[in-house]
């Protein structure tokens, strides 16, 4: 018995290496972490009249807010959609070359502690981490690509108190374009939770764009 | 009358306040009392091994100098506290809580510039964990000698927020957030596809070549 004949095999041997060929081209294409941009982005949200330098600027004279506003303790966790465990949080700051310090572990997130505290009356807090990492793994953060305007986003304090916010806006930008005003310590309360996504680039090990996730105080909370 | 009699107890009431607060049998402090008077225990003694690791490993001479500062005055808050805990019978713990002590150790993994920048961050965190809880005792304490220390404690740590968060303001804000190094979670979908449209060309490249061979091997027989 002899296997089924081939009629024309030069057709094939052309059509299979084309197939190769392209296939190739396509694994060639990058792989990427995509989140669609809603809302406001953060640098809109900045009012013309203020200067945006940081947290050495003396917040502006403010109207006095309600009488004795509760000073948060340094936040503790951050609770997630989607994410089952409350991520815990340490205090962070700038390294030298100007880089946010990040903990190695993609299960742990910095706070921007030189920034707003969690549940302060002004300024933008900033909870920043590695959606994943060459050496541990994917960690949560990959749930800020699936996140819809209104969810909710709890802040856990050092004394026990919870802060929640509701999600507000989410914006994807290259890296080298963080908005300075992210970190600003004044202007209207807000949570910014930022990390890595765009075109993942497999030779440098690194992602093109961070992902900013906003979310205001929630009505009530 | 009453109102009379009431005005004439007053002095007879704050003098009672005050034997109260001395004498340590009739003393009895709170659930709050107790558990602020432990927690600020432990904050000082934080800060105080916080300003030595300073001493030995800080580059920055702005570091040093605060820490030095924390050295002095939390001992010095420390003494009244333990004094106090001492007359109204409170047990102290006898060193920082297993995560204050983490974070601490933490940070001194860092060497360099990069301890300085952690150093200031932990610290950042944990003045602002010690000032909330000083605000919860003044508002909600009960034993008056135990609301006073944290009433003349919340100035203090006040005073090195303002100093932590002005050396952090020197650093300047962080200017990039490497936020991803693995990929994982990067959608590789074209990269499936793209292994699989070259695999099933591979299989038809196959099968036509080992029939241009068969072909091949018929016309020579």
């Amino acid at each position: 018995m002899r296997s089924p004949r081939v009629r024309h095999p030069g057709v094939l041997v052309v059509a299979g290496a084309l197939l190769v060929g392209s296939g190739l081209v396509l694994t060639g294409t990058g792989s990427r972490a995509d989140a669609p941009d809603f809302g406001t982005p953060v640098a809109a949200t900045t009012s013309p009249s203020t200067h945006p330098t940081g947290p050495p600027a003396a917040p502006p004279p403010a109207p006095l807010p309600a009488p004795d506003p509760a000073v948060p303790a340094a936040p503790a966790a951050v609770t997630l959609p989607a994410v089952a465990d409350a991520v815990p949080l340490v205090p962070v700051g700038v390294l030298p070359g100007g880089g946010l310090a990040l903990p190695e572990r993609p299960t742990v997130l910095g706070w921007y502690a030189a920034g707003a505290v969690p549940g302060s009356p002004a300024g933008t807090a900033v909870l920043a981490g590695h959606i994943d990492s060459a050496v541990y793994g994917a960690g949560p953060l990959e749930g800020l690509l699936e996140l819809a305007m209104g969810d909710p986003v709890t802040v856990t304090d050092e004394a026990g108190r919870t802060h929640a916010y509701v999600v507000s806006a989410r914006t994807s930008q290259p890296k080298s374009a963080l908005p300075p005003e992210l970190f600003r310590t004044d202007g209207p309360p807000q949570l910014a939770l930022v990390t890595c996504g765009g075109e993942f680039d497999e030779r440098t090990g690194s992602y093109a764009d961070n992902v900013v996730v906003l979310a205001v105080p929630a009505p009530g909370g | 009358m009453r109102r009379t009699s009431r005005l004439l107890l007053l002095p007879v009431v704050a003098l009672g306040a005050v034997l109260l607060s001395a004498s340590p049998a009739a003393a009895a402090p709170s659930d709050q009392d107790v558990a602020w008077m432990q927690a600020a225990h432990q904050s000082n003694l934080t800060e105080i091994a916080a300003g030595q690791a300073a001493q030995q490993m800080a580059t920055d001479q702005r570091v040093r100098q605060l820490g030095q500062m924390f050295i002095d005055m939390h001992t010095q808050l420390d003494t009244q506290l333990t004094q106090a805990a001492q007359q109204i019978g409170v047990e102290l713990p006898a060193e920082p809580s297993a995560s204050q002590q983490q974070q601490l150790a933490a940070v001194q993994q860092n060497t360099g510039p990069a301890f300085d920048r952690a150093w200031v961050s932990q610290q950042l965190g944990s003045h602002q964990t010690t000032l909330a809880a000083s605000q919860r005792e003044v508002q909600n304490g009960s034993d008056p000698m135990v609301v006073q220390l944290a009433q003349a404690s919340t100035p203090v740590v006040q005073q090195h927020l303002d100093e932590l968060r002005a050396l952090a303001g020197q650093y300047g804000l962080p200017t990039s957030v490497d936020a991803g190094s693995g990929g994982q979670a990067a959608d590789d979908g074209m990269t499936a596809l793209g292994w699989g449209i070259a695999g099933v060309g591979g299989v038809i490249l196959l099968t036509g070549s080992a029939a241009l061979v068969r072909r091949r091997g018929v016309t020579a027989a």
